[in-house]
């Protein structure tokens, strides 16, 4: 004989930490997606005002020194 | 279908269309031109510099990076010309044909170059490149994946350009240019490649270059002379393979539009030289004659026996040192580019 307690149907789980789950991913992308497209602006931004100040008023920073080039694997296949 | 089915749809569903959003973010970007790699050229930050009028551009592959510097072209036309120039380098790593007609198409689209610099090998145009799937993989646009399956190449790699924006995007997170200030620094102010000539700061720095990599003469040949042969000339077609379409397009695209265009041949030492079966150099050169002389377009061959033998102008046995890069920019400059500039 089933008991009191068995009869009762079974809650649902609770949905909440499901939600959180999905508008967290959601915010993520958003962010990233976001930073992909400003990241780029950004360096635009400073490239062009580097490039500027060179052309209009021979401002040309020290050059970095060369390192000796990407990893093994990729040098390789140069 | 039942409530499972439906939910594994959904989060498939959600995949597809995560991964089309961070490809279309990468695309619209221009994510695709950071590499994974300090060299050949930071396509990256030129696509991000305001159009300035071009007097030389070369696409190419790390040959032209070492080989072909700007730099060295800008010092000698500045001199032949009487006035300042600008020369880009636009080299891909390990470009066949196909990568050169896309670098080209891409970013040179709103800003043509007055002369443009094709470098060829006897790799460039093989259906079998070595790294073509690389070339499409890394280069292709969306657009172009038809015409990749039509050519026969695998799926996987015909559709990378509708799935690679996920990596790109990490790409532009991981910044590996970010550790190499150096080749962005080429980029701004040299026109890139891997050599600068324009003062004494330049050619301390190519000398440190050099003496770093003082090593990979001998371990290139210990690593890769031996497996040339096999590996880059087997089954060798420089005329039915999806590069050498791309060679064709790229020829009548530019010159369509009045772009003066020079195909170069660049040196190898010859020890390279030695691992290039004659046959298969000879059918190289046979397909530049027949591609280039109806379309009027001049073959520039800097592949002498002379250079050759130059085992000095080499950092390894398929790249000039600054040394050699200086020498050849100045022949090719003399001889070649001056004369179509001034003309």
């Amino acid at each position: 004989m089933r008991t009191a307690a068995a009869r009762r149907p079974k809650p649902s789980p609770p949905r909440e930490p499901a939600r959180a789950l999905l508008w967290g991913s959601v915010a993520l992308v958003v962010i990233v997606v976001a930073a992909a497209l400003a990241l780029p602006a950004r360096d635009a931004a400073a490239l062009g005002e580097a490039r500027r100040a060179w052309t209009e008023q021979g401002q040309r920073p020290p050059a970095p020194p060369a390192t000796s080039g990407g990893t093994r694997e990729l040098q390789e296949r140069m | 279908m039942d409530a499972v089915d439906r939910r594994a749809a959904a989060v498939l569903g959600w995949i597809a269309a995560l991964v089309a959003l961070f490809d279309g973010v990468a695309e619209v970007a221009g994510l695709k031109w950071l590499q994974e790699v300090e060299w050949p050229s930071d396509l990256y930050t030129f696509q991000h510099l305001d159009p300035e009028p071009i007097d030389v551009a070369v696409v190419g592959s790390s040959r032209s990076h070492y080989g072909l510097p700007p730099s060295g072209l800008d010092v000698c036309l500045s001199e032949a010309l009487g006035r300042r120039t600008r020369s880009v380098g636009l080299n891909r790593l390990t470009a066949a044909a196909y990568a050169q007609d896309l670098v080209a198409r891409t970013l040179l689209a709103d800003n043509a170059p007055a002369v443009l610099v094709v470098e060829v090998a006897p790799e460039t145009l093989n259906a079998q490149h070595f790294e073509l799937d690389y070339n499409i993989a890394s280069t292709a646009e969306p657009s172009d994946v038809p015409e990749c399956l039509l050519h026969g190449r695998s799926p996987a790699t015909c559709a990378r350009p509708l799935l690679r924006g996920v990596e790109n995007v990490a790409q532009l997170f991981d910044r590996p240019l970010a550790d190499n200030a150096h080749i962005t620094w080429m980029m701004l102010y040299e026109g890139g490649g891997q050599y600068c000539y324009s003062d004494d700061a330049c050619r301390t720095r190519n000398a440190t270059y050099d003496e770093k990599k003082r090593g990979r003469w001998q371990e290139r040949m210990d690593r890769l002379i031996p497996s040339v042969r096999e590996g880059r000339f087997v089954d060798y077609d420089v005329r039915g393979g999806i590069a050498a379409a791309h060679f064709r397009a790229l020829l009548d695209r530019e010159t369509a539009r009045g772009v003066k265009v020079v195909v170069v041949n660049l040196p190898v030492a010859e020890a390279y030289q030695a691992q290039i079966p004659d046959e298969v150099y000879a059918e190289f050169l046979a397909a530049m004659r027949d591609e280039l002389g109806p379309r009027g377009v001049p073959f520039v061959d800097l592949n002498t026996p002379d250079r050759q033998r130059d085992r000095a102008s080499f950092v390894d046995p398929d790249h000039l040192n600054a040394t050699g890069a200086e020498r050849l920019t100045r022949a090719l400059c003399t001889d070649t580019l001056a004369p179509l500039l001034a003309g």
